[in-house]
């Protein structure tokens, strides 16, 4: 499959459109390949994609209302779950052939009871892996990770091979390497990129076959080199937070004056960050490499080394605040930040949380924290 | 570390002392209602802080608590417990280790270590349950820090306890990796803030043997590494002593359990958060098998007597509490049997499966380890949350067939996110195979105002009303 | 004799008299005003002089809703729900299900054949799906709440309203106006968003037809229409009126002298 589009590479990622409404998804499909939905980040994609089918990260973009949905969950549960049931009962996700659900946190693992009892998709599994870090644990992960191979294959009669599985590894090495790149092109002092086009990027490497995805980003690259840098803006910020498919809040950061330099998001850094190692064992490699990436704040114990990484990318970054961004009823990102904003403050690093919902809203009350929040970054900058 | 902050400790403390006096005080003169009891004459004498304690106490569930049906209960309880907080007072005092774990990971192998277990939960649940104002300034002062409310009361208010200096830091957090994520990040705050360490062993997404072997490994794990940072190793006979008291604890939650199918059901509801608060005690001392000995003694003798718990002209409505107990109003139990003769058959926070956990077999230290893991494996809530839906609906299914439920009601605790997830496939699935209704409605488990008690008794009767017709 | 049946909520006082063959002689709806006590006695005076008769022939009086302990005269107190499905059982014998919709509260409430309730649902503490959250959006649009079913019916287009929090969506609503949406089409989105939350909360349960609405916002014609495209199932209006339902049950109650 090449490049559909006539359009210019970066345009086209910017333009990106998600379910059938791509046409690599569906041109995959037309193609009569599988495609198999995930949720979280510990989910291994190289897997999914040298088995020959897509791997497409689920998001719940379009979702309007969560009454279906509600049916089953309830107001305590984050909305990005909710509209993704929605979806699900909807039918806007029967061009799913499989779906790989994890226990990542509370909420999402829920999913898994409610989907495969209630939405027809026809292969739908739960990978599990330890709450805790560490090289005992990593078993137990790289056992359930061979066991989803083993359902895949036999469910739907294909060999996962070792050669196929070093080529799945190369290609989303490559992704990495491009996305870092891009990530790096971000921390100049007048970034040839706005924090909403470096997001539309990076979702759009969630929708397309990551090899196609590496094409057009590289042409993209080369565009994006040529520009001019912008030098009108009021404050470097990096977003961090959890899951965000759409770039409603970084694009009301950037209407008020901040340019996003950075992040440490689950559909941003924290997805294509570190890389698979190329020798050894495929499948344990690649699990490895998702383990032990910068961990999400389910992971327990590893609070210091989170902290560390979000202080040093704003540092590399030279960001002038720090937004944190969570959905209401999320527990973990709720408490996370919190917990970061303490320490980051006492580093002078100054904070702002935000609660949102999923789909985007509030555009009003988020404006106005933003708006005080650059203003006291600049206020802070004169003295 | 701060460890004269012990003010909650304290006062749990003198507030077993008080209603021990009380009940006693009341038998004695054969009274059973609060009202007619001189509660300032019985404390004359005391001092100022304990008379300060006696006015905070809720009265509804002191007067409770004097009911005949539930007095021989409470007073165990006082007993027991209040000899558990002497020895974390004294244990303080005196430069023990301090561990605070998570209510399921039983203590008796850190008592066999000769430190000191106190678990988070219990201690807000109780505030919560046995004073006016609960827990809420704790809440209220980690809520200040900007912690989300959503996250669960039963650590908000140990963790704001802490900030407000009325539980001192620890010397270790020891804590499984599940069930849900407010606790596990509650933990971590406040082992950063304390500067504590944090011991969590992993609790894998199965309950297969594969899964238990995984678990039993990072549960002796955890052991080996508290061992290592304090310095201190397990006493074998000490902890052979612990096991033996669990299993006779254990032997007298079965029976009760059994008894409880009989119609009508002949142990009271008022004390089930006195049961979760001594299972996190598990094996702790001899008054508290004697609790549970009393307990089963009472229940039996009401099924061989064909004595009540609920009064004499009201049909048994039989409830199946499938998530657990609000514990801010332990007198609505009381006053469900009497006003409505609604018994409590069980609830996922007291629940323990005979069949899946048996009993600890002591001939050596990996028997006693392998006992306890698979018990904490199988512990209330525990068990049913921590992975598929499958197993807490199956679980409920099966007592609602066993103890002949009439209804089943969801006290729905707001920081349960799994549990709200799968509220309907459970209501579903008891309706389908044991053709009872559901009550669900939202509560917090240990601050009233989320829904307060007289809302929770609106909901209860016109449920209750329903179902009697 | 007569029997005497009042409902009194948060924001109407409702009652009805019934004679000895079950026949509903006159009723009675005015609205609460923090006052209970009064709005009862209002209440009992009203059907007295429709009716034509004196107090020593009412029989029975039953009362149900949150204040129904205020009421003046020896009563039965009974529950909402048991009204409720008395009620909708009697105007409508072949319903099975009742979907009420108050100011406060949404119940949805299976009943059996002999309109003993047999599973109840409600709303959960927020005002989506109940009577309060149109009378906030009302009071926002200026839009008096007997015009917002035929406006909501005339619009040709209809605004998303993704909030389900009515002080969320009363931002969302006047966002809206400011951008110049014309009125209609944002009643419509309201409607639509409330239609979306009582289905909800209604497919909680395994609805059973014929299914019925009853409660205040059930006269509005917009609203039930809402609920209808989104359960796909016919609904019926209980009749004479569907505010009358829990204060008629109460009434029937208090004449077979049950309990």
């Amino acid at each position: 499959m090449e490049a559909l589009k006539k359009m210019a590479p970066l345009e086209e990622l910017l333009e990106v459109k998600t379910g059938l409404e791509n046409p690599y998804v569906r041109q995959w499909k037309e193609e009569g390949k599988r495609i198999i939905g995930y949720i979280c980040t510990y989910a291994p994609e190289e897997i999914i994609y040298a088995a020959g089918m897509l791997p497409y990260r689920a998001g719940a973009q379009g979702c309007k209302a969560t009454d279906k949905a509600d049916i089953f969950l309830h107001r305590f549960n984050c909305t990005y779950v909710r509209c993704l049931l929605q979806l699900g009962l909807e039918g806007k996700y029967d061009f799913l052939d499989g779906f790989c659900f994890l226990n990542g946190c509370e909420q999402l693992r829920r999913l898994y009871d409610i989907w495969h009892r209630k939405v027809p998709t026809k292969f739908v599994d739960m990978l599990t892996i330890p709450h805790v870090i560490s090289e005992r644990r990593f078993k137990w992960y790289l056992d359930d990770i061979k066991k989803f191979v083993e359902g895949l294959s036999s469910k739907f009669g294909v060999t996962v091979t070792k050669e196929k599985l070093r080529d799945a590894i190369k290609v989303y090495n490559e992704t990495r390497r491009l996305m870092q790149e891009l990530y790096d092109l971000r921390k100049k002092e007048n970034p040839p990129i706005t924090g909403s086009e470096a997001m539309k990027i990076a979702i759009a490497s969630f929708c397309m076959p990551k090899h196609i995805f590496n094409e057009i980003l590289r042409k993209a690259l080369d565009q994006i080199k040529e520009r001019e840098g912008i030098k009108e803006y009021r404050a470097r910020i990096m977003i961090c937070g959890s899951y965000m498919d759409d770039t409603f809040l970084i694009d009301l950061i950037e209407e008020t004056g901040g340019i996003v330099v950075a992040d440490n998001l689950c559909f941003g850094y924290r997805h294509f960050e570190g890389k698979v190692d190329e020798v050894g064992d495929p499948i344990e490699e690649i699990a490895r490499r998702y383990y032990w990436k910068n961990p999400c704040p389910r992971m327990q114990g590893e609070f210091d080394r989170r902290l560390s990484e979000t202080i040093r990318i704003a540092k590399e970054a030279k960001v002038d605040g720090v937004i944190f961004e969570r959905i209401a009823f999320c527990d973990n990102h709720g408490a996370e930040s919190v917990m970061e904003a303490k320490f980051l403050e006492k580093e002078g690093i100054p904070t702002l949380i935000l609660e949102r919902e999923y789909m985007p809203s509030d555009r009003g009350r988020l404006k106005t924290r933003i708006q005080a929040f650059i203003e006291r970054i600049e206020r802070r900058k004169r003295l | 570390m701060k460890k004269n902050a012990v003010e909650w400790f304290k006062r749990l403390r003198v507030t077993c002392s008080i209603i021990e006096r009380a009940i006693e005080e009341a038998m004695k003169r054969g009274i059973i209602n609060l009202s007619d009891l001189d509660v300032e004459g019985l404390l004359k004498d005391a001092d100022d802080y304990t008379k300060k304690v006696a006015q905070m106490l809720q009265p509804s569930t002191v007067d409770a608590a004097l009911k005949p049906k539930n007095r021989n209960i409470t007073l165990a309880f006082v007993k027991a417990y209040g000899e558990y907080l002497d020895f974390v007072l004294d244990g303080i005092e005196k430069g023990k280790k301090l561990v605070y774990h998570y209510f399921e990971s039983i203590p008796q192998v850190i008592l066999s270590m000769d430190m000191i277990p106190v678990c988070v939960e219990t201690i807000p649940v109780l505030v919560a349950a046995l004073y006016k104002d609960g827990c809420e300034e704790e809440i209220d002062a980690l809520e200040a820090e900007g912690f989300p409310a959503h996250l669960c009361s039963a650590q908000k208010g140990f963790v704001g306890a802490y900030l407000t200096e009325k539980v001192p830091a620890p010397d270790y957090f020891f804590k499984p990796s599940v069930p849900c994520d407010p606790s596990n990040m509650l933990f971590q705050y406040m082992s950063k803030i304390t500067g504590a360490p944090y011991i969590v062993f992993d609790v894998p997404y199965y309950t297969n043997e594969r899964a238990f072997r995984y678990y039993k490994e990072e549960l002796d794990e955890a052991y080996r590494k508290l061992q290592q940072m304090s310095g201190q190793s397990i006493d074998l006979e000490k902890l052979k002593r612990h096991i033996e008291l669990t299993n006779l604890q254990l032997d007298y939650i079965y029976k009760i359990q059994e008894l409880r199918k009989h119609k009508p059901c002949p142990d009271p509801g008022f004390h089930r958060p006195m049961d979760f608060a001594l299972y996190t005690i598990f094996g702790f001392s001899e008054k508290v098998v004697e609790y549970f000995r009393i307990v089963y003694e009472e229940a039996k003798r009401r099924v061989e007597k064909g004595e009540r718990i609920i009064p004499e002209d009201k049909e048994e409505i039989r409830t199946l509490w499938t998530w657990a107990f609000q514990g801010y109003d332990l007198s609505i139990y009381h006053w469900m049997e009497e006003e409505h003769g609604a018994t409590y058959l069980a609830c996922g926070l007291t629940i323990l499966p005979p069949e899946e956990i048996g009993f600890i077999e002591d001939h050596d230290l990996d028997s006693m380890l392998e006992g306890l893991a698979r018990l904490t494996f199988h512990y209330p809530m525990s068990r049913q949350v921590t992975s598929f839906a499958d197993i807490w609906i199956n679980d409920f299914v099966k007592i609602a067939k066993s103890h002949k439920a009439d209804c089943a009601i969801f006290s729905g605790h707001m920081a349960c996110k799994h549990g709200w997830a799968l509220n309907k496939l459970l209501s579903d699935a008891i309706r389908e195979e044991a053709g009872i209704p559901t009550l669900r409605f939202e509560m917090d488990i240990a601050d009233k105002r989320f829904t307060p008690p007289e809302e929770v008794k609106n909901m209860l009767s016109e449920f209750f009303e329903t179902i009697r017709h | 004799m007569y029997y005497l049946g009042c409902d009194i909520g948060t924001g109407y006082t409702k009652g009805v008299l019934i004679d000895e063959e079950g026949k509903i002689v006159c009723s009675r709806i005015i609205p609460t005003n923090a006052d209970p006590r009064n709005s009862s006695k209002s209440i009992i005076d009203s059907l007295l002089k429709d009716a034509a008769i004196k107090e020593d022939q009412i029989k029975g009086c039953g009362t149900t809703g949150w204040g129904r302990s205020y009421f003046p005269l020896k009563h039965k107190e009974l529950s909402i729900i048991n009204c409720i499905a008395k009620g909708a059982s009697f105007v409508r014998p072949s319903c099975r299900t009742v979907i009420d919709i108050g100011a406060q509260h949404s119940l949805v409430i299976l009943i059996d054949e002999n309109g003993n309730p047999v599973e109840f649902r409600q709303n959960d503490k927020c005002a989506a799906g109940c009577g309060r959250f149109i009378e906030v959006i009302s009071e926002a649009l200026q839009v008096p709440l007997e015009k917002i079913s035929d406006f909501a019916l005339s619009a040709k287009e209809k605004v998303n309203i993704t909030s389900q929090c009515a002080v969320f969506a009363e931002s969302e609503v006047i966002t809206y106006v400011n951008d110049g949406r014309p009125v209609d089409a944002i009643l419509a989105g309201v409607i639509d968003s409330i239609g979306k939350s009582l289905s909800s909360i209604a497919k909680r349960l395994l609805l059973q037809d014929e299914i019925l609405v009853s409660g205040g916002m059930a006269k509005n014609r917009a609203l039930v229409g809402a609920v209808e495209k989104n359960l796909e199932k016919k609904l019926y209006i209980a009749e004479p009126d569907p505010q009358l339902i829990p204060a008629i049950g109460a009434a029937l109650f208090v004449k077979e002298g049950r309990r």
